[in-house]
């Protein structure tokens, strides 16, 4: 729903409208001493592309005014209405060679990320030399931190195996036992949730 | 009572008209927007702000010589927040998605057809051939990138460009959904991606110096831009300059993003903005931001014809250099199809990619139709 209310508001708030270029054109003072880039901005033609058209006859130059490059106002109305005919195509070649550039730009990037992977330092495993580096007070002590943390490994299992052993369920009769077993309380918060009161 | 009404003429109560209380009334809607919606707070209230700002008549505003506000707008017309801000992002964005699956960086490429579309359908609708490049920028959905671009082609339309294409990042959450819903089917959506491998730091450390390198000889028009962009992620992965890195992604970022939001807010003075031209704009920017996705989900569905592991489509959306914005719509449109699919880190790949491909997108326009 939310898609069609963004679509028709692009279908319908597209206004149509006329090329303004050639008012703009008409706008522009030719018989005035104007550079290449005055003349860009007046009609909105790329100076590169005015530049392009031009300079088959005149010197290249874009910042020396129209005048002085000898080249008279006719020649530049020609070369307007001149890129006025190939402007669809010069659109066209943007467009191609912007997204070749792009994806250029990028694929090459990715091919360089790639090749990247064989930047990494291989990773090589290392043996060291016992003999060079451990001596004998440290290969004391490492067996005697080794000795030590296994005995302690050992009790704790020891200890948990004797606490398995000696703790069994007794069947016991709770309504009997609550009153002479030390933890009577405690039967009797834990199965009815509520401390008995006056039996104490 | 003279005294009263003399003093009377003096407030801007008395030069405002409607076109000025519609501009305010956008304005306290961007800030809405920013605060209730949270749709990117932090440009949306500086723009909102300033477009408020800039719309009290008889206040020395961005369009008078020598006013605060035209001194801090300087950084918009001469181009030269927007390389800042790209240092901040190099130096906030984490490439390694990239560079662990490189050939995704090919929906963030085809993801800036919609700048070239929206350059064709703007001289088409009566705009010069420059005006239309700068307006073709928004579809990279690059905030920063719209206005160098349009600063450098037309600084006269600078204003609503830069409006249409804040905008437009911040309801990337709006937009995306039905795009992507509608280009991908249920057994796309749910389309699991293997996880990506782990990058060592001397991958990190390299990618910026040769991605600089590849990209900028291709597109040098775009040398400000990358090389900022790559100079920030530098700084940040070298290891060895986390203070400037800090800087860059901290401090730097946000002085410049309060003087870029601001100032392209109270650039846009009803009498300068309220225009046919700023209409149609908005209109092709929406186009331009529709297409972008479009083409980045369905290059990504062209991709999955050759590939043996399949991708899913949906992070082709985010080839649009929303960053991170896109990223998320994908991975919280995947979550609703797949509670354990976790796209976000897949989809910031072609995210940042983009980044990169319109910055040469706008180097290539820059090239073409710059002087």
């Amino acid at each position: 729903m939310r898609f069609i209310w963004i679509f028709s508001i692009l279908i319908f708030g597209i206004v149509s409208t006329t090329s303004t270029q050639g008012q703009e054109v008409g706008d522009a003072d030719l018989t005035e001493p104007i550079t290449i880039l005055d003349l860009s901005d007046k009609t909105g033609i790329p100076s590169k592309k005015l530049f392009e058209i031009l300079k088959d006859n005149f010197l290249p130059d874009i910042k020396n005014n129209l005048t002085s490059l000898e080249i008279p106002p006719e020649m530049a109305i020609r070369a307007i209405e001149e890129f006025e005919r190939v402007k669809l195509s010069y659109i066209g070649e943007i467009v191609l060679v912007g997204m070749f550039t792009v994806f250029t730009g990028l694929m090459l990037t990715a091919v360089f990320i790639n090749l990247l992977a064989h930047a990494n330092p291989s990773v090589k495993s290392v043996q060291p030399d016992l003999k060079e580096t451990l001596s004998t007070d440290t290969v004391a002590a490492i067996t005697a931190a080794l000795f030590f943390h296994q005995n302690q490994r050992d009790s704790e299992d020891r200890e948990g195996e004797e606490l398995g052993l000696t703790w069994h369920r007794n069947a016991s009769i709770l309504w009997k036992s609550n009153r002479t077993m030390p933890n009577g309380e405690f039967f009797s918060l834990r199965y009815t949730g509520r401390r008995e009161r006056g039996r104490r | 009572m003279k005294d009263f009404i003399e003093f009377f003429g003096t407030t801007a109560i008395a030069s405002m008209d409607w076109r000025y209380l519609i501009m305010v009334v956008i304005g306290l809607f961007f800030i809405t927007l920013g605060i209730v919606k949270k749709y990117e707070p932090l440009l949306l209230i500086p723009i909102g702000f300033g477009i408020v700002l800039g719309n009290i008549p008889a206040t020395l505003g961005v369009y008078h010589d020598n006013s605060v506000m035209n001194i801090l707008h300087f950084g918009v017309r001469s181009g030269l927040y927007p390389p800042l801000v790209f240092l901040g992002i190099g130096a906030m964005t984490d490439f390694s998605t990239l560079i662990s699956n490189p050939k995704l960086a090919l929906l963030g490429a085809a993801a800036q057809f919609g700048i070239f579309a929206t350059f064709v359908g703007s001289s088409l609708m009566g705009f010069t051939i420059i005006e239309a490049g700068a307006i073709g920028i928004i579809g990279s959905a690059d905030g920063p990138t719209s206005i160098f671009l349009s600063s450098r082609l037309a600084p006269h339309l600078v204003g609503p460009i830069a409006i249409a294409a804040y905008s437009y990042m911040a309801l990337v959450p709006l937009i995306q959904p039905p795009i992507i819903k509608l280009l991908t089917n249920s057994k796309e959506r749910v389309i699991r991606m293997k996880p990506p491998r782990e990058i060592s730091s001397r991958e990190k450390i390299l990618f910026p110096i040769i991605g600089f390198l590849v990209t900028v000889l291709i597109a040098p028009g775009a040398s400000v831009l990358l090389g900022m962009l790559f100079f920030g992620n530098l700084l940040k992965e070298s290891g060895v300059t986390k203070r400037l890195a800090n800087s860059a992604s901290n401090a730097l970022i946000d002085i410049v993003t309060i003087l870029l939001g601001l100032s392209v807010g109270a650039s846009t003075q009803a009498d300068v903005f309220l225009k046919l031209e700023s209409v149609k704009i908005f209109v092709l920017g929406a186009l331009s931001f529709c297409i972008a996705t479009a083409t980045g989900i369905l290059f990504a569905k062209l991709m999955n014809l050759f590939l043996k592991e399949k991708i899913n489509p949906m992070i082709g959306a985010s080839g649009v250099s929303a960053v991170p914005d896109s990223a998320r719509v994908v991975q919280h449109v995947g979550h609703q199809y797949d509670k354990d699919n976790f796209l976000l880190m897949h989809a910031m790949a072609p995210n940042v990619a983009g980044v990169i491909g319109s910055a040469v997108a706008a180097g290539v326009l820059l090239g073409f139709l710059g002087r």
